[in-house]
């Protein structure tokens, strides 16, 4: 299976090393060292809190966002280092959805040109035949093609982000980053979208790199599973259906027991201990997650745990494991 | 069941409306709810459905264009509906207290949390500066915060989304309102902040025996603390039930459609 | 002016609400002032009674007759036929400026907003300088060297005004590219100047039109000051300045040689700024 997106050790850091009041430092470790691999066909999913990253390596990924040190490769090629120019052409193979979905258009052009505006930027097609595929990317999504000439404020927060998605399929990508996609949406119409996706991820032959927060998202479209806190990777699986059975880090279980009940017979005792999280910048060395672990140990305070291979296609970060 | 003899808040048949470029908007066209102290009550809609509104009528926030056209709010014996501006304002904050969807824009970021909570406090409560930041440490450490007279020297911007909420929380608190409303408290957070806000807001119902309402759109939330469920779509109730029993024997083809759509 | 551009920049990219724009009273009122003043300016020839130069010593401070409108200056010369013809004068030399302080200002401010870094910072030390000079010293330099005319006091006022633009125009251009929208502009292959002049232009044109209108009026004004004191259009051009600047002996016996020119700056100068307010209250906020 081809490789799609591989990238190594990529770091992103905000502001300098020094010791500001109080002796805080101004150093904002955003991404540290993250080495991850996406297989064509393969669609992942990564998962974590705010604060934790994946925003902004969703981004290195997608080619918008300069890293501060590491390599990405897509399909084989480095691009880290590419110029705008030169990676422009790129960016037909790979697209990105983005969060917030009315704001994602100008909203000074209606939806239907914005979408002809991106073919016309990478093909040569007449405008009639920019319409015409126009018309069929957004029947494809399931929005009525007169749509086409409304504005992003007159549609709906569905129909928005429906429109997203026809947006960055239009190119035919190969890999498509979703970004939070449905966190912004009414809950009776995630699931509509989430299916959605998955249809077009075997009609379109496109491969995500989905970044949420939600566990519950994540069966419906990726087989791949991979945890970040504050900026590392502590756990990857490969098996996104029995994720919940077979997660090992004490982070990723955590993330589980947070997941409100869907059965109101179930409901445990919700009355539980709170761990609070750490400061925003506060600097430790060892486990990122040992303030908030309950079986942190010594030697979590002082080495990082490497993402080991536990079983095939599922990798810890955690001392407990070695 | 043990409800019928806690107090409440009570809503009658309410109709608000709202003007519009020479339109008027119906928003929510007689709407009946019964909020007991000691329990949570569920407020479920989709966005539109007008159960934000329903809980601003409440507090009297309806913005300029909006007004009660009929209908009744009884704050366990005073109605609400038939006071004046001034003796709402009294009442919001004692009787009813509210927490709103976005921590952070909740705050003014230009005030520490300390003076914000201090302000609070002395607007209702007859106590000395002194006092009042007492009591808001006290009600800090009540939230589960830690490091409490830290945090009361830090600015919001400095917080957390889920500690700005939950900073929210307990200046509401401070006063011991005999009812909250929430209206979306945990849409902007991560799933274990969300954890922890709705275990606050169980503990603030079974231990304060505070009348809760939580507003949401999450099934998944209802399912996890709210004991009475109201349905709510185009600005009516359209079924309500016990939470289980909601779950379980859903009546109406929206609320079904509503619980499919759990993932 | 710059608390005017402050006041927009605060505003934000809103939308442009042409409805609400034009169901205002004083917008209408702005606009047909406007109107009149746009169309006697370009009509002039059609419209003016008489030759504006055309002296005629025998017929001096004549009042109104059926030949002289408004009666005649000191020189003999119909004192309407120099107003509509001032009005061509005034349109043109203020239509100038706001072309060059547009041309030179909103790209600049765009470019810089952009692209930020290095360019932004030496950018604004430019735009700086030019705001902290006052008009009146350019205005007085560029006469000293120059020489006094129309042309160069177009070439003074633009050098002062174009910055305010600039500093407006990259403020509003830093919101914007915050936005989601452009970075999916990026995501979807588009070049920065693409990104610059087919979206973001048109996404801060509001502000920047409510700008300019009220800007117009202070425009107008400012060249009839200039002409007044002799630092613009020189005489015997039919100038509304000149034309105050030439009635000064005569206020106390012959005050029609005042008023007229002086009613004529306050009506346009009063119209365009209705019709910048009316359009500043249009935008939405957003």
């Amino acid at each position: 299976m081809k490789t799609l997106l591989e990238t190594e050790r990529v770091k992103k850091y905000y502001g300098k090393e020094r010791a500001g009041r109080n002796n805080r430092h101004c150093l904002v470790k955003a991404v540290d060292g993250v080495t991850l691999q996406i297989k064509q066909g393969k669609s992942m999913a990564l998962i974590g809190e705010s604060g934790s990253g994946k925003t902004t390596f969703g981004k290195m990924a997608a080619g918008l966002e300069r890293v501060s040190s590491g390599r990405i490769f897509f399909q084989g090629k480095e691009i880290q280092e590419l110029k705008e120019r030169e990676l422009r052409p790129m960016r037909k193979h790979m697209q990105m959805i983005f969060q917030s979905s009315s704001g994602v258009f100008d909203p000074c052009y209606t939806v239907g040109e914005s979408i002809r505006e991106v073919l016309k930027n990478f093909t040569d097609l007449s405008d009639a035949e920019c319409d015409e595929k126009v018309e069929m990317i957004l029947r494809k999504v399931g929005l009525d093609p007169s749509l086409a000439g409304r504005y992003a404020g007159q549609l709906s927060g569905g129909q928005c982000q429906r429109a997203n998605i026809a947006r960055a399929l239009v190119l035919n990508p190969q890999l498509v980053v979703c970004d939070e996609p449905v966190s912004s949406l009414d809950f009776s119409i995630r699931k509509q979208i989430l299916n959605l996706l998955n249809e077009m991820q075997e009609e379109m032959d496109v491969t995500y790199l989905l970044i949420t927060h939600d566990l519950s998202n994540v069966p419906y479209i990726c087989e791949h599973v991979a945890i970040m806190y504050r900026g590392c990777v502590v756990e990857q699986m490969e098996s996104a259906a029995s994720m919940e059975r077979e997660a090992l880090h004490p982070y990723t279980n955590m993330l589980f027991r947070s997941v409100p009940m869907k059965d109101p017979d179930k409901r445990k005792n919700i009355r539980r201990e709170y761990t609070a999280a750490p400061e925003e910048n506060s600097f430790f060395e060892g486990c990122v997650y040992q303030k908030r672990c309950k079986y942190c140990m010594p030697v979590c305070m002082n080495s990082k745990p490497a993402l080991k291979k536990i079983a095939d296609g599922h990798m810890v970060a955690c001392h407990c494991y070695e | 069941m043990g409800w019928q003899k806690a107090e409440k808040l009570v809503i009658k048949k309410l109709h608000i409306e709202f003007e519009m470029d020479n339109d008027t908007i119906h928003a929510v066209k007689g709407v009946s709810l019964e909020i007991p102290t000691g329990r949570i009550t569920a407020l479920v809609g989709e966005s539109g459905s007008g159960k934000s509104v329903t809980s601003l009528a409440v507090m009297d926030l309806l913005p300029e264009n909006g007004r009660i056209r009929e209908g009744e709010i009884w704050l366990k014996d005073k109605p609400l509906h038939l006071m004046g501006k001034k003796e709402r304002r009294q009442v919001n904050g004692r009787g009813v207290g509210m927490i709103f969807q976005d921590p952070g824009a909740s705050l003014d970021p230009l005030y520490t949390v300390g003076s914000q909570i201090t302000e609070g406090i002395r607007m209702k409560k007859q106590v000395s500066r002194k006092e009042a930041y007492r009591q808001g440490i006290f009600y800090l450490n009540a939230v589960n915060l830690p490091e409490p007279s830290r945090l009361m020297k830090m600015y919001p911007f400095e917080l957390s989304g889920g500690m700005c909420q939950r900073v929210m929380i307990a200046m509401t608190i401070a006063l011991s309102p005999d009812f909250l409303i929430a209206d979306e408290p945990t849409t902007a957070l991560d799933v274990t902040v969300q954890k922890q806000i709705l275990s606050e807001l169980y503990r603030l119902s079974r231990d304060e025996n505070m009348g809760i309402l939580l507003i949401t759109h999450d099934l998944g939330v209802v399912a996890e603390i709210a004991d009475y469920v109201y349905i709510m779509r185009q600005g009516q109730i359209v079924e309500e039930a016990d939470t289980a029993a909601l779950f379980h024997h859903p009546e109406q083809p929206y609320t079904r459609m509503l619980l499919d759509g759990i993932l | 002016m710059k608390r005017k551009a402050k006041e927009l920049e605060r505003r934000g990219t809103a939308r442009l609400r042409y409805r609400t724009v034009f169901r205002q009273t004083r917008t209408k009122a702005g606009m047909i002032i406007i109107f009149i003043f746009v169309l006697t300016a370009v009509f002039a020839p059609l419209i003016a009674p008489n030759d504006p130069l055309r002296v005629d010593v025998a017929r001096k401070l004549e009042g109104p007759s059926a030949s002289f409108w408004l009666g005649t200056d000191q020189l003999g010369r119909c004192i309407a036929s120099r107003l509509i013809w001032g009005s061509r004068n005034s349109l043109m030399y203020s239509g100038i400026v706001l072309l060059i302080t547009l041309m030179i200002g909103v790209p600049a401010g765009m470019v810089s907003g952009y692209f930020g870094g290095k360019l932004d910072s030496f950018m604004m030390r430019i735009i700086d300088i030019f705001m902290a000079v006052p008009s009146f010293i350019v205005a007085l330099a560029i006469a000293g060297t120059l020489g006094a005319s129309g042309r160069n006091l177009v070439i003074a006022m633009s050098c002062v005004y174009w910055a305010a633009y600039a500093r407006l125009v990259r403020g509003l251009t830093k919101q914007i590219k915050e936005r989601s929208y452009v970075t999916a502009l990026r995501a979807g292959g588009c070049r920065a100047g693409q990104i610059i002049f087919r979206h973001i232009l048109k996404n801060i044109a509001p502000s920047v039109i409510a700008l300019a209108t009220i800007e117009l009026g202070s425009v107008i004004l400012a060249i009839a000051g200039f002409s007044f004191i002799g630092l613009g259009v020189q005489p015997p051009n039919p100038e509304w300045g000149i034309m105050l600047s030439d009635s000064q002996s005569y206020i106390q016996t012959y005050p029609q040689l005042m008023i007229w020119p002086g009613l004529a700056i306050v009506a346009v100068v009063m119209a365009f700024n209705l019709l910048g307010d009316g359009i500043q209250n249009g935008m939405a906020k957003s």
